[in-house]
């Protein structure tokens, strides 16, 4: 499937950054395709930012879209594994 | 000040010079504020007692029973406390006096000849100021009110809240629980109970988020974990109901991690379920016999069609420790912004100390130099022997079951 959409997370992603960053999944989602998640600056993700990325998969499998996460750093990584959310969202 | 925010800002103009007073009177009346007029300092406090809301003071500073600034404290005004702005009106303008002026509590100052445009931009300008301070004074009355309400909703979800926990845990012999709060709800919470089939059940649950939203989200796992060990389900069971009452029940984005444990007392064996938690250890004499990472998502995420609800199963050899904890462990930070770290705990459970329980809460806290900590942080123990001690006792003690005719 074609990328349609790169959004760049931010440096801590928990509850506060659900706003902008739903409202980045509802603009990338208006084409059908592979919307990754730069996680290049991401450093912090806590329980609530995971259940932010949960819902979006939901969203952008109704959708019949693709979700992926990219470029993540160890720490953001240990808590991606150990929350084991490479069973439902790629994770490269 | 006036009671109305709809009605025109009352001046109350005071000078003993009749002609200029009707002038500003006048003047004042043209540009949409209502006056009152004072001819002395007693006129203007005897006006004052009457209760009459003022919003500005125009003041002559110089008055046949004194000057302005003695109003200040025949009216007992606190310079500082709120109180109507003044606007003095005199012809001196020594730099020393204004700064007396302005120190006293008056607002601003017009100099005579009075220009009245001036005046009135003056006038605006300080009535608008009035305006907004009242506004902002209702505002926080209304944050106090919230605050208050909030407050006293919070209570009572509290005590429901640990009442259900106190209703639903039992303290065994050998169950060692340590929870410490972000908040003053936790969004971790440690449960165990004794089938009537003599298993113990252990669950450390960490919901999303802190606070009363993730409080809530962990209530439904309660009240399942206890009714489904009351009546004699497997672990397995278990945390296929609780995933899909939280799937059916909760916001997309809450969710459980957790990790459950059934000791079998009699097939002397241990299954562990783990969602989301970290990796728990069973160590004994400083050796891990078994790592239980987890291998499942968290409950609440997938669908009943998705969801695992595998368990990893261990012959219970008689002896050693199980260690569970939540994420805000190994996410607490020391003064250098380091995590104390899923690597620095697989170390500190090998250690050989008389109580493991103890010896990583202190660790903890040496790491962090503190005891209140950012997320909701929860440390489990479970001694086996002691464990499979109480719950063959339960068994023995249980009275026989009444069969009915």
């Amino acid at each position: 499937m074609a990328n349609v959409a790169t959004i760049r997370m931010p440096k801590r992603f928990d509850y506060s950054s659900s706003a902008e960053f739903n409202t980045k999944i509802t603009a990338a989602l208006a084409s059908r395709g592979t919307i990754t998640l730069d996680c290049n600056d991401l450093e912090y993700i806590d329980s609530a930012g995971i259940g932010l990325l949960v819902m979006s998969q939901k969203k952008v499998q109704a959708q019949q879209s693709d979700l992926v996460i990219t470029n993540l750093k160890p720490a953001p990584r240990e808590i991606l594994q150990l929350a084991n959310l490479q069973k439902i969202i790629a994770i490269t | 000040m006036s009671d109305h925010s709809e009605a025109p800002p009352y001046i109350l103009v005071v000078d003993d010079d009749e002609l200029l007073n009707g002038l500003f009177c006048q003047f004042l009346l043209t540009k949409g504020f209502e006056t009152l007029t004072a001819h002395s300092l007693v006129g203007a406090v005897e006006l004052f007692k009457t209760g009459i809301a003022v919003d500005l003071i125009l003041l002559d500073y110089q008055l046949p029973d004194g000057n302005g600034l003695e109003l200040l404290d025949m009216m007992s005004l606190d310079p500082v406390a709120q109180h109507p702005p003044i606007i003095m009106i005199s012809a001196k303008e020594d730099p020393v006096f204004l700064e007396n002026c302005f120190s006293r509590g008056v607002a601003d100052y017009i100099i005579k000849p009075v220009n009245l445009s001036l005046l009135a931009l003056k006038v605006s300008a300080l009535i608008k100021s009035v305006a907004l301070q009242r506004v902002i004074s209702v505002q926080n009355a209304e944050l106090e009110r919230f605050k208050k309400e909030a407050e006293r909703e919070e209570s009572v979800a509290k005590f429901t809240y640990e009442y259900l926990l106190r209703q639903n845990s039992r303290k065994i012999d050998g169950v060692s629980m340590w929870l410490k709060s972000s908040s003053s709800f936790s969004g971790d919470i440690t449960l165990a109970k004794i089938s009537p089939g003599g298993d113990l059940f252990f669950l450390l649950a960490d919901a999303t988020g802190h606070g009363l939203s993730a409080a809530i989200t962990v209530m439904p796992v309660v009240s399942i974990f206890n009714t489904m060990v009351e009546k004699g389900f497997d672990l397995q069971a278990i945390v296929t109901e609780i995933n899909k009452k939280l799937i059916r029940d909760t916001p997309q984005d809450r969710f459980v991690a957790a990790i459950l444990i059934q000791t079998h007392q009699e097939q002397k064996k241990i299954d562990v379920w783990n969602g989301g938690m970290p990796t728990a250890y069973w160590v004994d004499e400083g050796e891990v016999l078994q790592a239980f990472t987890s291998r499942h998502m968290a409950l609440g995420i997938l669908d009943e069609s998705m969801f695992d609800a595998s368990v990893i199963t261990c012959n219970f050899s008689g002896k050693g420790i199980i260690i569970a904890y939540s994420d805000g462990l190994i996410e607490e930070v020391n003064a250098q912004g380091s995590s104390f770290s899923s690597a620095r705990m697989a170390n500190l459970v090998r250690a050989r100390v008389s109580n493991l329980h103890t010896f990583l809460i202190t660790s903890l806290k040496e790491y962090t130099g503190r005891d209140q900590y950012r997320d909701d942080v929860s440390i489990c123990m479970l001694e086996l022997d002691k464990i499979f001690a109480s719950c063959g006792k339960q068994l023995k003690d249980r009275p026989p079951r009444q069969w009915l005719p």
